[in-house]
């Protein structure tokens, strides 16, 4: 359980960041093309801020409920009813999502590195491994998260710095991309994509008091948009803005982009390992989430009976969407569109609810 | 005892899925591919297309394998089938290993399929299967592409991929041919507006290029090989031959004897997915030099002061190339600042260019020349082939705040219109090893020893 478990500022940035961030593994770069165009980063910068102002209310949410979990702030600001009614609305968006990215990590593997390899045995084993990490808790996560992250990280940055000689300024111009009309309507719902910022109120008491939280907070969202404006500014510079909203996996094909002579090419290999770290490390997070958050919301003792039965629901929900272009659409069409809504309005309604029945803060702690 | 019982099973566990992950499905043996490293596309006459395959002999590439017969170290082999992709299946009915384009160098089109718009419509198919590269090279030869193909002997390599990438890479050099144009940098130039494709020309020898031409009427062989194909260096000067710059050939028509019957020279011009011309290697030099993709050269030319002798200089480019695009009342206006530098390398005339009353005449002529190239290109860009080769659409671009207000300009159609105003600084920089040249002493002539005046 979240209270249980112990680790330093280093370690929550070190998991936040990975949960976020390892979408540029994904269709993420390609989606944010689609919709911007050469002013990609307009819409990665805006979209942050916006994540930002969501944040500040959850931040405000755990100032006033030092020490507690979502789950326990939802049942402690409206009852034991709000605090069911919230774990299992939290259960059912994170099944889905993470559903959709175990999905989308399997797809890739077949794409990239295991043709031939049915994708059900490949879903087996991501599940096997993230319940096997799950089993062992999330500090372990959080420490694996931070003993993986410099490789990631460096794995990204040294992708996009290899790709230098294909660079043409020009490609970033018009410098609005497919302009505001398009780009402004898209900023709030794909805030979306920083949706795990909350993953830190999940786990409140296991990484400190809401000053650090958001300290952490700040610390993933500048890294997360270092890096994902490292990735979509380098793709443009790379590929076009026309050529950029085609590949599936951006980040796969700027790996197989590096030609820097004889020697220094075919470098997607190493790509390749540390993307399925990445891979298992963000989907070992949703899995903790999505066992331990259905546990707190029904005060259940233990999470750990919860593995199997929710690892097979994952696997069989994956299963759903028929194809790889449902895939695409589920996780930047449906998903996207969605998730910036229990985003803002779960901490808010929490937040007024806890105003309103006069619940938490230093009153609260006095009665 | 339990807790550790618990981890060992636990480790068990791992090592199966790992097993299980890596090791069934997709796995294969190296030695059950044959690795194709050139293709050669050509229209079919029994089907849509003919595909040639280079397939390495791996058994005689291999380490200790120096020397040999160059024709032992690759399979060559050419298929009529209705797509690409369906070639690697029909093939492997006869090879016996299982075709692969993981490790496929080059693709060379035939002049005929990149003039009738199937190169182009190709190029983006290619992109999407995962054993294609977007840094394959992509070229178009004079004649049959499957001509070119069974040419790839190479003698001083033992391995043919590497040859390939050698002789595609030496544009870097030579300037003649275009570089960094591949797979990918066609397909952004084909899907992309303010800018249309480059790629490299190949061609047999010379002599083998009048024969195919004389025996095979689809050769397509278009430029003669007697004649010189154009260029501002073209000038007669007395010696023992017509003076002809060094670039101004096309693939195919370069009047050498001896060496592998395949070369780089030049390159093909598109509009859109449709080949429209070929430039020399002079003017893919000046290509370069505007667009910024220039690097080095060693180029000729007649002496400005004694005409009947030559002198060469290695050019680089000083600094990349300032373009600025403004558009008034619809029409592009394009001025284009080329800075290079010169190192002398040889002079026939032993005149010492380095003094300073003689070197502004070395670099006024050099200057001439280049603008000459530079100003061509241009003009054989906007009037033959109407297409925007260099990019400069590009820098157009940052003139329009969206995507809508840029599509909105059709670039493509104003292009061949715009007003372009080059300027070319050349500055030499050094001269070779020597600071300065002490003539030939000729007594009747009155040159004395130490007389370099």
């Amino acid at each position: 359980m979240p209270g249980e478990a112990r680790f330093g500022y280093a370690e929550a940035v070190a998991l936040v960041t990975t949960t976020i961030a390892t979408k540029v593994f994904l269709s993420y770069p390609t989606a944010i093309e689609h919709i911007a165009g050469s002013a990609g980063w307009l819409l990665v910068c805006l979209t942050a801020i916006v994540a930002w102002l969501g944040f500040l209310l959850v931040i405000k949410l755990l100032e006033r409920f030092p020490g507690k979990t979502l789950i326990e702030i939802a049942e402690a600001a409206g009852g034991p009813v709000t605090g069911i009614f919230t774990g299992m609305v939290l259960t059912a968006g994170i099944l889905v999502m993470m559903a959709v990215a175990l999905r989308e990590f399997a797809e890739n593997m077949v794409i990239t590195a295991l043709p031939q390899t049915p994708i059900s045995v490949i879903m087996a084993v991501f599940v096997l491994c993230i319940a096997l990490a799950t089993y062992l808790g999330l500090e372990v996560i959080a420490r694996a998260c931070y003993v993986s992250y410099p490789f990631i990280l460096t794995a990204v940055l040294a992708i996009v710095l290899l790709n230098y000689t294909n660079f043409n300024v020009n490609w970033l111009y018009p410098i609005l991309g497919e302009g505001l009309d398009k780009i402004l309507p898209a900023v709030v719902y794909r805030s979306s994509d920083y949706w795990e910022l909350l993953v830190l109120a999940m786990i409140a008491p296991a990484v400190g008091e809401a000053k650090s939280i958001r300290r952490i907070g700040r610390s993933s969202l500048v890294i997360s948009i270092v890096i994902f404006l490292s990735v979509i500014i380098s793709a443009n510079l790379v590929f076009s803005p026309a050529i950029a909203n085609e590949p599936y996996l951006m980040l796969y094909k700027m790996a197989r982009t590096v030609y820097l002579g004889r020697f220094v090419q075919r470098v997607e290999a190493i790509f390749v390992l540390i993307w399925g770290v990445g891979a298992l490390l963000r989907l070992a997070v949703g899995f903790y989430l999505l066992v331990t958050v259905p546990v707190q919301a029904l005060r259940l003792p233990d999470y750990r009976p919860f593995i199997l039965p929710l690892g097979i629901l994952l696997y069989a929900v994956a299963f759903i969407p028929p194809d790889l272009p449902t895939v695409f659409s589920l996780e930047n069409h449906v998903l996207r569109s969605t998730v910036w809504i229990p985003y803002f309005f779960l901490p808010g309604l929490l937040l007024l609810l806890a105003v309103i029945r006069g619940k938490g803060g230093k009153r609260d702690i006095k009665t | 005892m339990i807790s550790r019982l618990k981890k060992l099973l636990l480790l068990a566990l791992l090592a199966c899925l790992c097993l299980v992950g890596n090791g069934c499905w997709s796995s294969d043996e190296p030695d059950n591919f044959a690795y194709v490293l050139a293709i050669g596309v050509d229209k079919g006459e029994e089907n849509r297309i003919k595909m040639t395959y280079l397939i390495a002999n791996s058994k005689e590439m291999g380490a200790g394998k120096e020397g040999g017969d160059a024709a032992q170290k690759s399979l060559i082999t050419s298929i009529e089938t209705p797509s690409l992709f369906v070639t690697l299946n029909t093939v492997n009915t006869y090879i016996g290993r299982k075709l692969t384009l993981m490790h496929a160098k080059i693709i060379i089109f035939s002049e005929e399929t990149a003039r009738s718009g199937l190169m182009g419509s190709f190029v983006p198919a290619m992109g999407q299967y995962r054993e294609v590269r977007g840094t394959m090279f992509i070229g178009v030869t004079k004649g049959k592409a499957a001509d070119r193909i069974n040419a790839i002997k190479p003698i001083l390599e033992t391995n043919p991929a590497k040859y390939i990438e050698l002789v595609a890479s030496s544009g870097v050099y030579t300037g003649f041919i275009p570089q960094t144009e591949l797979l990918n940098t066609m397909y952004i130039s084909l899907s992309s507006d303010g800018i249309e494709p480059v790629t490299m020309l190949f061609g047999p020898s010379r002599e083998q290029a009048a024969s195919e031409d004389s025996a095979d009427d689809g050769g397509e062989l278009t430029s003669d090989a007697e004649e010189p194909v154009g260029g501002a260096g073209s000038a007669g000067n007395g010696m023992t031959g017509e003076y002809r710059a060094e670039g101004d050939y096309v693939a195919g028509t370069l009047p050498r004897e001896g060496g592998i019957n395949f070369g780089a020279m030049g390159a093909a011009a598109f509009r859109g997915q449709v080949m429209v011309g070929e430039m020399t290697g002079d003017e893919v030099v000046a290509w370069g030099m505007l667009t910024g993709k220039y690097r080095t050269s060693i180029m000729s030319l007649i002496d400005p002061l004694v005409p009947d002798t030559v002198l060469s200089a290695t050019v680089s480019e000083g600094r990349k190339p300032r373009v600025r695009v403004r558009l008034e009342d619809g029409k592009p206006y394009i001025d284009v600042e080329v800075t290079l530098e010169g190192d002398i390398l040889g002079i026939q005339s032993l005149i010492d260019y380095q003094q300073p009353d003689k070197q502004p005449v070395l670099e006024a002529a050099y200057t001439e020349k280049l603008a000459g190239l530079i100003n061509g290109i241009i003009k054989k860009s906007q009037e033959e082939f109407r297409s925007d080769i260099f990019g400069f659409g590009l820098y157009a671009r940052r003139l329009y705040l969206t995507q809508e207000q840029w599509k909105a300009v059709h670039w493509e159609e104003i292009y061949p219109e715009a007003e372009i105003n080059a300027t070319v600084n050349f500055k030499i920089r050094r001269s070779g090893m020597l600071i300065q040249i002490m003539p030939i002493i000729n007594p009747e002539a009155g040159v004395e020893e130490g007389d370099n005046d």
